[in-house]
């Protein structure tokens, strides 16, 4: 993984690690907005502004790649590196989360 | 009768999208519904219910060029599209008073994309036509050494203040553009030192060049430095900068021959002249036709020699025989 990836998406920002994390299955961004709001109880609901453009820079970036178009709609996947990106952004949250459970 | 439509004039600076938005929804509680908009800022409205509805701008140019994907993210969570415009993309969406209004972005890094990408759509390119014809062309046409057979005379001096103007403008709007994304970033990561000194360095870097371009403007344009040698025979101007005109007077008899020679000639614009006192010139000329051929004096007389000069540069050496 190189420097400029480690800047970008690490830490990630919630909208982006929500993303790959339902980007481990095919998926539209519609698809993912409305599993997010399923996941947080309509808590977080993903605005189609920054979905468009997270999803592109991540295409670009090669974070996820895309599958096809239905309906007018691109599906995308996470591809390796977006795999390893997740996998970090994952044991940071999870370390955060342990410590958190210590201090409390 | 009641127009059922209506176009209004209106500017919004490049990051002013925000204050585009509000009029947007101001007027559809009035009752007008955006249409469309056309050069050069023209908004076209149809008349509607009034109503609350929220209007935003989204700046992707990806986002135009796959414009069925793009439109479609769009409707899926519940926002129209409206049209675009200078890159800009209109959406809106019905909302009630009172309530919270809605945001296509729901998270600063999401935000300041957008406004990176505007800055690198609509600002970038305006840097680069300033630093790569505007500036250059204004230090050309000033300082007097333009190519081309028109560039040293009237229609060099004209392009000179053409592009004074223009490039104060273009720093106007770099200025007026700095404080717009200054507020913006403030707005949405806070006040930092970083930022504060950031922009500083903008505004540093703008003055800089406006006082650089002042600077050289009047010293191409309007100082005047030389030296007067006068000899037995004549004299000798050096010129470092002529932007004034300078007239030796001599009392000359029939047959004598006076010589300009311009020895250097740098750049700018140059014009001699020899004229019997309160009578038209016996001699004319500029550095193109001006040489070793001697101006042959027809009348005893009081003469005068001038010369004079427009962001002139060079040696002129006057000899009377």
């Amino acid at each position: 993984m190189d420097a400029h990836i480690k800047k970008v998406y690490v830490p990630m920002t919630e909208s982006g690690f929500y993303i790959l994390l339902c980007l481990r299955k095919p998926n539209h961004g519609y698809g993912i907005v409305q599993m997010v709001k399923e996941m947080t109880d309509g808590d977080i609901v993903l605005a189609p502004g920054t979905m468009y453009g997270s999803l592109s820079k991540m295409e670009k970036d090669g974070l996820i790649g895309f599958v096809r178009e239905e309906d007018k709609r691109k599906i995308y996947l996470i591809t390796g590196l977006g795999k390893e990106v997740l996998d970090l952004e994952m044991k940071r949250i999870e370390r955060l989360y342990k410590n958190m459970k210590e201090m409390r | 009768m009641m127009e059922n439509s209506k176009t209004v004039w209106k500017r919004f600076s490049i990051p002013q999208y925000r204050q585009e938005e509000d009029y947007l929804s101001e007027m559809n509680e009035k009752g007008w519904r955006f249409t469309h908009a056309t050069f050069p800022g023209l908004y076209h409205f149809e008349k509607c219910e009034p109503g609350q509805v929220t209007y935003r701008l989204d700046y992707n140019q990806e986002g135009i060029r796959n414009k069925d994907e793009y439109v479609r993210m769009f409707s899926d969570c519940g926002w129209e599209y409206v049209c675009d415009f200078m890159g800009y993309s209109y959406f809106r969406k019905p909302g009630t008073a009172g309530e919270e209004r809605e945001e296509i972005f729901c998270d600063d890094a999401s935000r300041l994309d957008m406004m990176r990408r505007v800055f690198r759509g609509k600002i970038y390119p305006l840097i680069i036509l300033f630093a790569a014809v505007i500036l250059p062309q204004l230090l050309a046409n000033t300082a007097g050494n333009s190519v081309g057979i028109y560039g040293r005379g009237i229609a060099g001096d004209i392009l000179s203040f053409v592009f004074l103007g223009l490039a104060i403008v273009y720093l106007l709007i770099f200025s007026t553009t700095a404080v717009h994304f200054y507020r913006f970033e403030k707005e949405v990561s806070g006040d930092s030192m970083g930022t504060r000194l950031k922009y500083a360095g903008v505004f540093a870097l703008i003055v800089a060049l406006l006082a650089g371009i002042g600077v050289f403007f009047w010293a191409s344009s309007f100082r005047s430095a030389y030296t007067l040698t006068e000899n037995d025979t004549g004299y000798v101007m050096e010129i470092e900068k002529l932007n004034t005109s300078v007239v030796k007077e001599y009392d000359l008899k029939k047959g004598d021959l006076v010589r300009i020679h311009i020895v250097e000639f740098e750049r700018g614009h140059l014009y001699l002249s020899i004229t019997e006192s309160g009578k038209e010139p016996v001699f004319f000329g500029d550095f193109y036709n001006f040489g070793y051929h001697p101006v042959e004096i027809q009348n005893d007389g009081h003469y005068l020699i001038e010369i004079s000069g427009k962001r002139a540069t060079g040696i002129v050496e006057v000899t009377i025989e």
